[in-house]
């Protein structure tokens, strides 16, 4: 039996040594030959992305100017309702345009109305582009939007490079300017915030679900929007920070229900077994009678 | 209490009048359908199982027919991916999770611990009837156009991308499921709350331990499967995000849960099939069986081992290289306690008193086939081996050796070594010996080429390999098995059907073999014994049982 147990271990040994030689194996092809690793980018986009910034405050003290000309504090936009902002520059001739088209077509399929439930602040980030830019743009996106008051919750703004620089920073929206192409370098996302200008929520792309947009509202509203069935539903969705949608919270739930079958299945054989050995002791004691 | 007398070894004997047994006692369909007796669900168990055998043995047929010649000639590409995932699809959750355990397992369990029925007959019923009721969404789901994903119902793939029956099929899984589950509970209460008095765990025949195993991973493991099942419809119907990665899902999550259920349910089939091989070793050898505690264990070891090592089907999925390490480690471990079962065989078999009929024959076949299987499944384990056979026929070969090579022959060897007992006749021997090395050459002859294939580097779920047309003869060779195979199962389906009119009555122990099941009449009466057994001896005390007798023993072989 030992000589048994030995030759067991031993053989044990051999093959963890194996098991370890195939996986350096096969971290090898992974970190040389067959791929770039994921996290290096072209040089020129190395500091481009967005950063989550989760509840984070957005300063209500940034002077932007709005698309009729006049000064505004992003403060003034909050207080009320829940805000969607969103990093454009109106001269884009790539992403921006696409992101806005998305973003209106998302919110005409989400039941709130803008200027009504909520509002959305369009701000961009290029420092050189004017008022009458972003007026033009207003009338485009309002349109196509196409519910009224949207032009009283729309707000298309241009600031200076101070104002940019601090909003950018603080919801961590990075970009670089291309001389070469005179263009900017950027990724682009929506961010959800509550009244008080935290970030709830960021929705990464140029095409949002209408689902999950009306869900980030609902959340950043806290309340002061949607109805019983939003807030069921919320209670079981669980905002992925890492994809930037919401998933269900599947992985939880099911921790759970794993957790509550062990723990039944477990109660049971506890149960049974205890049972079994006090039938065990009776027929002991009877049969010790017997004899 | 003495020990019953055993008689001599007598294959059968002479009956005036027929008694009254389970089968005799009541006619008519309603005494079938409405029964509690748990050896008529087994049997209902047996017809439906081997209706939907025969359906998933003839996918598996025009699967092999479309491989004979190199182009995709036979049926469109995608017939094809809905031959093979309805092959599968029936084969695993129609055929071979209830094969041993709702048949076998329900017919000998109550009778092996000397109770009079399963702890819930009624439930026991029921499981039946959820069975059926799938079984029959099932076909429907068939008949009305199947599912093509393959059995495995990969996402994004099946929640988003294919218009087949996914959610209908799912829903069979579901519902067949969970009579799974209740057959599992009913042999876990049954086991430990209706032993017959002097019945201990140690006495217990080995068949029962790994039908306790067995039981514990159809509790766990099945409602993984039924989760898994509802979130891919919750995917399809409702778009919410939890698979599809563009809809802020995480396929490698579906991967993750399915194959948690998806391995462990490998050891659903193969587990009770140890069981019955034990059975027939020990008797066919006249032989205690080798290292009883350990063969006992290694059941429950396999059990929670099992659990543990689903992400070796994810190696080329994105795991990281850590855990695909982890994993490939533990997949070696579980190759141990199967490990101990086959050298425990193996050792039961040395200098024991052998006798070469049919369950032994199938009993020998699961030993090579299974330990072949096993071992390639250590190829598998291995991280670099895997990702270069990952996806070949090396993987189908592999999985066939054990769920047909193993299950399939542990199943039909507790059917002819119990087919005295369930039908109350003898099957003939001859033609039994035959489909059994039948089966045994078919077998072979269908996947060892696979194996080699797999190696050369023929990907599963192609039906066109026009581009290697040097595959061509491997794969005939593959379909010529597959006929022969298919003769040796139609053979003991036709052997059977004709010995419940024909055969020789058996007596209560034909084979003269321990166990409380061959110590009441074949059949058996409705409530098992006529009086409670009370067991004071050992299990598998084959000595006790030859020692008076020795001499009739040695004239018998």
């Amino acid at each position: 039996m030992s000589c048994k147990k030995s030759n067991s271990i031993s053989v044990a040994c051999v093959l963890f040594s194996l098991v370890l030689l195939s996986a350096s194996a096969g971290a090898q092809i992974n970190s040389g030959v067959m791929s770039p690793p994921a996290n290096t980018r072209p040089p020129r986009l190395e500091n481009v992305g967005i950063e989550q910034h989760l509840d984070a405050q957005v300063p209500p003290d940034l002077t932007f100017r709005d698309e009729t000309g006049k000064t505004v504090k992003l403060g003034d936009y909050f207080g009320r309702k829940p805000l969607i902002l969103n990093l454009v520059y109106y001269n884009c001739t790539m992403l921006c345009g696409e992101a806005l088209a998305g973003l209106a077509s998302a919110m005409r399929l989400v039941k709130f109305d803008v200027g009504n439930e909520f509002d959305v602040i369009t701000v961009s980030f290029d420092p050189r582009e004017t008022p009458e830019m972003a007026a033009a743009k207003k009338i485009d996106y309002v349109k196509r939007y196409g519910r009224a008051n949207a032009a009283a919750g729309w707000h298309f703004l241009t600031g200076q490079s101070d104002s940019i620089n601090a909003l950018t920073k603080i919801v961590g929206f990075q970009y670089q300017y291309d001389p070469k192409s005179n263009q900017y370098a950027h990724a682009t996302a929506i961010m959800v915030l509550t009244p008080q200008g935290r970030i709830s929520r960021y929705f990464y792309g140029v095409d949002f679900p209408p689902k999950d947009l009306r869900m980030g509202l609902v959340e950043a509203s806290q309340g002061k929007i949607g109805n019983a069935v939003d807030a069921v539903l919320l209670y079981c969705y669980h905002y992925d920070p890492e994809t930037g949608k919401y998933g269900a919270m599947v992985a939880n739930i099911l921790r759970l229900a794993a957790a509550a079958t062990i723990l039944l299945l477990g109660g049971l054989i506890f149960i049974l077994w205890r049972l079994d050995r006090s039938v065990a002791k009776k027929t002991a004691t009877k049969t010790r009678y017997a004899q | 209490m003495s020990m019953a007398p055993n008689p001599i070894l007598q294959p059968t004997i002479p009956q005036a009048a027929e008694r009254e047994n389970y089968l005799n006692k009541e006619y008519g369909a309603w005494s079938w359908l409405l029964t509690t007796d748990h050896k008529r669900i087994a049997l209902l168990y047996l017809l439906s199982i081997t209706f939907f055998f025969f359906i998933g043995g003839f996918f598996a047929l025009l699967i092999r027919l479309e491989l004979l010649t190199p182009a995709g000639d036979l049926v469109q590409a995608d017939t094809y991916n809905k031959l093979f995932t309805m092959h599968g699809m029936v084969m695993v959750f129609f055929f071979l999770i209830p094969s041993i355990p709702a048949v076998l397992g329900n017919f000998l369990v109550p009778l092996m611990i000397g109770a009079k029925d399963l702890a819930f007959p009624r439930i026991n019923l029921i499981s039946w009837y959820l069975y059926i009721i799938g079984g029959v969404m099932m076909l429907h789901c068939m008949l009305t156009g199947g599912v093509d994903t393959g059995w495995t119902f990969y996402a994004p793939f099946s929640t988003s991308f294919t218009n087949t029956k996914i959610v209908e099929a799912g829903l069979a899984i579901f519902v067949a499921g969970f009579s799974s589950i209740l057959t599992g509970l009913n042999f876990v209460v049954t086991i430990h709350r209706m032993r017959a008095p002097g019945m201990t765990w140690s006495r217990l025949p080995l068949f029962i331990w790994a039908h306790y195993a067995t039981s514990i991973i159809q509790l766990l493991g099945t409602p993984v499967i039924a989760v898994t099942i509802v979130l891919v419809a919750a995917e399809r119907a409702l778009h919410l995000g939890i698979f599809d990665p563009k809809l802020g899902g995480d396929p490698l999550l579906f991967q993750h849960l399915f194959w948690f259920y998806s391995h462990p349910a490998v050891y659903i089939m193969i587990l009770p099939s140890m069981g019955v091989i034990t059975e027939i070793i020990a008797c066919f050898s006249r032989k205690r069986i080798f290292g009883y505690h350990f063969v006992a264990f290694s059941s429950i070891a396999i059990a929670v081992f099992g659990f543990l090592v689903w992400a070796h089907h994810m190696f080329v999925a994105g795991i990281s290289v850590y855990s695909a390490l982890v994993f490939s480690f533990l997949s070696y471990a579980v190759a141990l306690p199967s490990a101990i079962k086959v050298f425990n065989w193996t050792a039961t078999l040395y200098k024991g008193s052998i006798h070469y009929d049919a369950p032994m024959l199938y009993a020998f076949g699961f030993l090579g086939l299974f330990t072949i299987g096993g071992l390639t499944g250590l190829f598998l384990s291995a991280l670099g081996i895997d990702v270069h056979v990952t996806d070949t026929y090396f993987v189908v070969a592999h999985f066939h050796y054990i769920m047909v090579g193993g299950a399939v022959m542990g199943y039909l060897g507790g059917m002819h070594f119990w087919w005295p007992k369930i039908s109350g006749r003898l099957y003939p021997e001859g033609w039994a010996r035959l489909a059994a090395l039948i089966v045994f050459i078919g077998f072979n002859l269908t996947f060892f080429p696979q194996f080699v294939l797999g190696y050369m580097g023929m990907p599963r779920r192609y039906y066109d390999y026009s581009h290697m047309p040097e595959f061509q003869v491997l794969n005939v060779l593959s379909t010529a098995g597959a006929t022969v195979l298919g003769v040796g199962y139609l053979l003991p389906m036709i052997y059977f059907l004709w010995s419940m009119r024909y055969g020789k009555p058996a007596s209560d122990n034909p084979w003269n073999a321990a166990g409380l099941e061959w110590k009441t009449s074949s059949p058996p009466p409705t409530f098992n014994f006529d009086e409670e057994p009370i067991v004071t001896w050992e299990a598998y005390n084959y000595d006790e049982l030859d020692a008076p007798h020795q001499e009739e023993v040695q004239v018998a072989k």
